[in-house]
């Protein structure tokens, strides 16, 4: 599948003491939405800033559309991007703001109030962006970055300032440019469920280097640890010895309630046969399945390790 | 060559549509108009400029030019530079600037004939501020004899076009570090450092040929009547330096500009 983004062993450090960007090669396929996903500071902005020249790499190269930045600015027709805050003129209108970029980029003019429709600020179109909210002021950004109607989006943190139905809006707004006109879109974002309910691929990025890159479902599948399941007995001391006797590996918790360790969900039944057996009662049996989450935090701390030399 | 100029052209217009309701264009309509009323006043309670000149128009009109060029003309350029840079400092716009598919030499161009275009247009507006002024004082102080001449326009377009010309090396050197810097305060205080000192050293001194803050209070003295082909090749060192001080600080704030 040809890439829309990569970049190869970039390598970036604001002061020699540490570098923020460490030998990342960065793979956005066309067409695909792309989470950057990592805990504040781990380099997120910084690597979109590089991806769109506002940054120069002190070693390695970034590529968009197969042809590397550097010096390439008609690249940028097809780009469209919010980078941290949205960047707005706050002495104009949001109206005049998008006016002004439409001229640099020359585009017709009339575009502009179905953008602003778009991002659900078309009422406050001829307003000073200094009376705007913090909500609207982010729309207006993404309605910036919408303007050249581009190939790729570059956001960063898009939901930033939202509240839970423009964080929904705006999510449903990116899965239509992905899904149905298939633009390609890559968001940042220290939000895990963010990134899961809106993009096909995802780059776990933590102190500057990749952790992880690839498709949603690889995630899944590398990050479905063993599974555990959650009894809760009518005795739970006698059901953990009896367990223990049958080689499971029984962690006791509070009351009744008793966490094993299973392979799958084909060991459920034998162990309800011998619990019923020798006539404990069950009142629950949940299966927990490791969580993305649960993953996701194993890498930041497989990372965190790795740096601090533990 | 022509795509680049459109390009301009586009940025130009942008920036146009940008300075609207913008603090720089506010402190070009307010300052030029309040410097203009200040210079009224002084000139109705003063009546040295009253000379036994042939046109009354002259000493009225001088008088104007010499107040403005000591102090306020300088500071006004500062001013504005720091003005129309920082209304993209103030906002980080420039990580929305730099994604565009324009070269960073087109924005730094675009932008500092914004200002130079502003700066003449303050001054056609103090140009005529004084014609006006010139009528009303005819008006109210009917011994200036102001309404029995007409304003000599060549005297005029001359102060003009001296002011434009001799204040081009600082625009382009203000407007650079105005855009280097992102803090509003420091070139402001590099500006008037620059004032202070050439106002020690006084006009006489051969050596403010050299230093732009000097520029605006040479060239009062140095009015010699119109600029003729004639004329042109006696004219001050600094009449010659400040295009090429232009030249020289516009190429560098764009390499400036484009490394960065």
């Amino acid at each position: 599948m040809p890439l829309s983004v990569a970049t190869e062993k970039l390598f970036f450090q604001f002061s020699k003491k540490a570098p923020v960007i460490e030998s990342v090669d960065l793979q956005v396929p066309e067409g695909s939405a792309y989470g950057i996903l990592g805990p504040n500071g781990a380099g997120k902005s910084t690597l979109m800033k590089l991806l769109l020249g506002l940054l120069r790499p002190d070693q390695g190269t970034v590529s968009l559309f197969g042809r590397q930045v550097r010096e390439q600015l008609d690249l940028f027709t097809r780009v469209g991007a919010l980078i941290e805050a949205p960047r707005l003129y706050t002495h104009l209108s949001g109206r005049d703001n998008l006016r002004v970029f439409a001229t640099y980029r020359n585009l017709p003019l009339a575009y502009i109030d179905e953008l602003l429709e778009t991002v659900g600020i078309a009422y406050a179109a001829n307003r000073l962006v200094r009376t705007y909210s913090t909500g609207m002021r982010q729309r207006l950004g993404i309605a910036l970055a919408l303007l050249p109607n581009p190939d790729l989006l570059v956001l960063d943190e898009p939901t930033n300032g939202l509240d839970p139905q423009g964080i929904a809006e705006i999510r449903r707004l990116l899965q239509r440019l992905h899904r149905e006109e298939g633009k390609t879109v890559i968001i940042s974002s220290h939000i895990l469920s963010e990134i899961e309910q809106l993009c096909s691929h995802v780059g776990i990025l933590y102190r500057g280097k990749l952790r992880f890159q690839g498709t949603l479902q690889e995630l899944r599948k590398q990050g479905a640890g063993p599974r555990q399941v959650l009894v809760e007995t009518s005795d739970g001391s006698r059901a953990a010895v009896l367990l223990a006797r049958a080689g499971y590996e029984v962690e006791k918790m509070e009351r009744n309630q008793l966490l094993l360790p299973l392979e799958g969900r084909r060991s459920v039944p034998p162990l309800i046969d011998q619990l019923r057996s020798a006539g404990i009662d069950l009142y629950q049996v949940i299966l927990q399945e490791d969580r993305l989450e649960d993953y996701f935090l194993r890498l930041l701390e497989e990372g965190r390790l790795e740096k601090t030399g533990k | 060559m022509a795509i680049g100029i459109k390009q301009l052209q586009r940025s130009l217009r942008a920036e146009t549509y940008k300075s609207r309701n913008s603090f720089a264009v506010w402190l070009s309509l307010a300052g030029t108009v309040a410097n203009t009323l200040i210079f009224f006043v002084i000139q109705y309670f003063n009546s040295d400029w009253i000379e036994a000149a042939e046109n009354p128009w002259w000493g009225f009109v001088n008088g104007y030019y010499d107040g403005v060029a000591f102090m306020m003309l300088p500071l006004f350029v500062i001013i504005l530079c720091s003005l129309v840079t920082f209304m993209e400092h103030r906002q980080e716009m420039w990580s929305n600037l730099y994604t565009l598919p324009l070269a960073r030499s087109n924005l730094y161009w675009s932008k500092q004939l914004f200002t130079l275009l502003l700066f003449i247009a303050a001054h056609l507006l103090f140009v005529g501020g004084v014609l006006l002024s010139g009528l009303v004082m005819g008006l109210l102080r009917p011994d200036t004899a102001l309404l029995q001449h007409p304003p000599d326009g060549v005297q005029l377009l001359t102060l003009a076009f001296q002011t434009v010309w001799t204040i081009l090396g600082l625009l382009a050197f203000h407007f650079w570090i105005s855009w280097r810097f992102t803090h509003f305060i420091l070139p402001l205080l590099i500006g008037i450092l620059g004032f202070v000192v050439v106002s020690l050293l006084g006009p006489g001194w051969f050596g403010n040929n050299f230093i732009l803050y000097a520029y605006p209070i040479q060239y009062m003295p140095a009015y010699q009547g119109s600029i003729t082909l004639a004329t042109l090749a006696g004219k001050p060192w600094y009449f010659w330096l400040s295009p090429l001080y232009f030249v020289l600080f516009s190429l560098m704030g764009q390499y400036d500009a484009g490394r960065r």
